[in-house]
Order: structure tokens, then sequence, then C-alpha cells
């Protein structure tokens, strides 16, 4: 038995104990809920701060977060499409709380993108980011609970997520003028 | 369209009026609020939020994979994000025609937004405020 596995067994293992926690892990688990969460949290961001410079520090962490987020998705899409790694129920029977997915199980695009939000915002907001961590843990646990990922999926789709935020916060800067003329047109519409 | 992407559209469009006047409210962004109390925006996001999440997480269906990729929940945000903005800013400027416009030194920028409506904002632009 790999520890992969056995790190997996672990927590796919709880599943079906204890019906509240099903729902909550399926809840987590689920493809649209911290996604949406946490682009709402960005919508909000974009207009808020106290003076001028700390909204356009918020609008620069907006366009960091969005462009990771881009660029994490089509990485993912091109690692799906060179490696097709089977999921845990294909190999084992295990406790599914979800319908099987078809695609790749490795990375985790679900714990790539919620590492995307958390790591991109803590970047520029640190308490912000901090707590985002909490939620983009227990997505990735919940993967595993709900038994569509292996841990090293969840692994890597966080390393991924990290990387490539922390890649776009430091080439966004190079990408001047264009988040400068970005928001100066957003300002000229009264809409940043 | 497909019936999952104009739910999806539909969920994100209503949980976004939500946030922005949440948003409105903090940033007392007069522009944005559709309510003259800030309670009543507290109020309305709170429901907004709870009735879209509520609705859309009921069906099992949601727990179904992926429906939509991350390149399609992206771009649907966006649209609908940007559709909850239009409406919102055209409701405020509607339901606040009738107020005067209040002086503003700022000559553009969110904080505009602080004192006029967006089509008070417009109208100064050019000259016609």
């Amino acid at each position: 038995m790999t520890v992969d596995w056995a790190i997996f067994s672990w927590f796919n293992g709880l599943a079906g104990k204890y019906a509240f926690l099903d729902e909550i892990m399926k809840l987590l688990g689920n493809e649209y809920l911290l996604p949406v969460s946490l682009s709402l949290v960005l919508l909000g961001l974009w207009f808020s701060g106290a003076s001028r410079e700390q909204r356009e520090k918020n609008q620069r962490a907006v366009f960091s977060t969005v462009l990771s987020l881009g660029i994490t998705n089509g990485l993912i899409k091109v690692l799906h499409a060179l490696y097709f790694r089977p999921r845990p129920f294909a190999a084992q029977e295990v406790n599914l709380l979800f319908p099987p997915p078809a695609d790749s199980s490795f990375p985790s695009n679900l714990t790539a993108v919620a590492f995307v939000f958390a790591f991109s915002l803590w970047l520029s907001h640190r308490k912000m980011g901090t707590a985002l961590f909490l939620p983009a843990i227990l997505v990735a646990a919940g993967r595993m609970y709900v038994g569509v990922h292996y841990p090293t999926d969840v692994i890597a789709g966080a390393l991924l997520g990290i990387l490539v935020s922390y890649g776009c916060f430091r080439l966004l800067p190079l990408l001047e003028p264009l988040p400068t003329l970005a928001l100066r047109w957003g300002r000229k519409m009264y809409l940043a | 369209m497909d019936r999952f992407a104009l739910e999806y559209s539909l969920f994100v469009f209503v949980a976004c009026l939500g946030v922005l006047q949440i948003a409105a409210a903090r940033n007392r962004l007069e522009g944005l609020s559709l309510f003259p109390r800030q309670g009543w925006s507290y109020l309305f996001a709170t429901l907004a939020l709870v009735f879209s999440f509520g609705w859309f997480f009921s069906s099992q269906s949601r727990y179904q994979s992926p429906l939509l990729d991350g390149w399609e929940q992206l771009l649907l945000f966006g649209l609908s994000s940007l559709f909850a903005l239009a409406l919102t800013l055209a409701l405020a400027s509607a339901l606040k025609a009738n107020k005067p416009a209040t002086p503003t030194t700022s000559p553009d920028g969110l904080e505009v937004l602080q004192k006029l409506t967006y089509l008070q904002a417009l109208r100064r632009k050019r000259g016609l405020g």
C-alpha cells in the first residue's frame, strides 16, 4: 500500500460515518461553492479601500488573482491532456459521495483554484489571504473525503496554484503600462 | 446556452447584486446604493446571498462533476457580474433621478460615486450636469 493510498484511505474512510460531515464535505468539495464565493470576495475587494491608493492596491490584487486563475486553468487543461491519471474509485472500491468524474485526477483543479485565491490575496493582503488558506485546505481535504482525488493530486494542485500566483504577482509589474492603463480607464468611467 | 449555464449565471448575478450593495454601504458609494439607508443595503445583500446560494446548492445536480469547466465559470462569472453592476448603476441612477447632484471635487474614480449617481457623473463629464 502506498503512502498516497494510505492517506487517501484515512480521509475517505471517514465518509459515510456522519451524515452532517458528509454534507459539509460535499459542499466544500463542490466545483462551484468556493470559486463563486471567493470571486465574490474579489468583486467586493475591487470597490473597497479607504483611499485611492488603498483601492488601487486592492484592484491590482484583483488583476493578479484573475490572471493567475486564467493561467492555472490553462495549465491544468494542458496537464490533463498530456497525462491521464485514473481517479481513486477506478482503482479500488471507495466511499464515493459524488457522481464519478471522468477527467484526469492529477492535478486537482479545484484545489489549485482555491490556493490561487488564498496565495494571490496573501501576497498583498496578509490577513485576508491567511484566512483564505483555511477554506483552501478544507477543499483539498474535502476532495479526498468525497473520494475523487489522491493526496498527491491535491498537493500538486496546491503547489501549482501557489507557483502560478507568485509568478503572476511578479509578472504584473512587467506588464506595465497595461494594468495602469486599465485602472486609468476604469477611473475615467468611475468604476475603479 | 444550456440550462445549467443559465442557472449558474442567474445564481452569480443575484449574488453579485448582494455583494455590490455591501460594497456600496461599506464604502458609502451613493451611486451604487439602491437604498436610502445602509441597513437596508445589508438586509438586501443578506437576502440576495442566502437566496442565491440556497437555491443553487439545493439541487443535487450541483454535485455532478464539472458541468462547466474553469474557463466557462470564469467567463460566465465575469459577464454576470458586469450585468449586475450595470443594472445596479442604472437602477441607482433611476431611483435617485430627482435627488440634486452634490458637488464633488473628485475629477474621476469611484469616489465620484460617493456624491453622484452614475448618470449624474456621466452628465457632469459631458458638461450637462
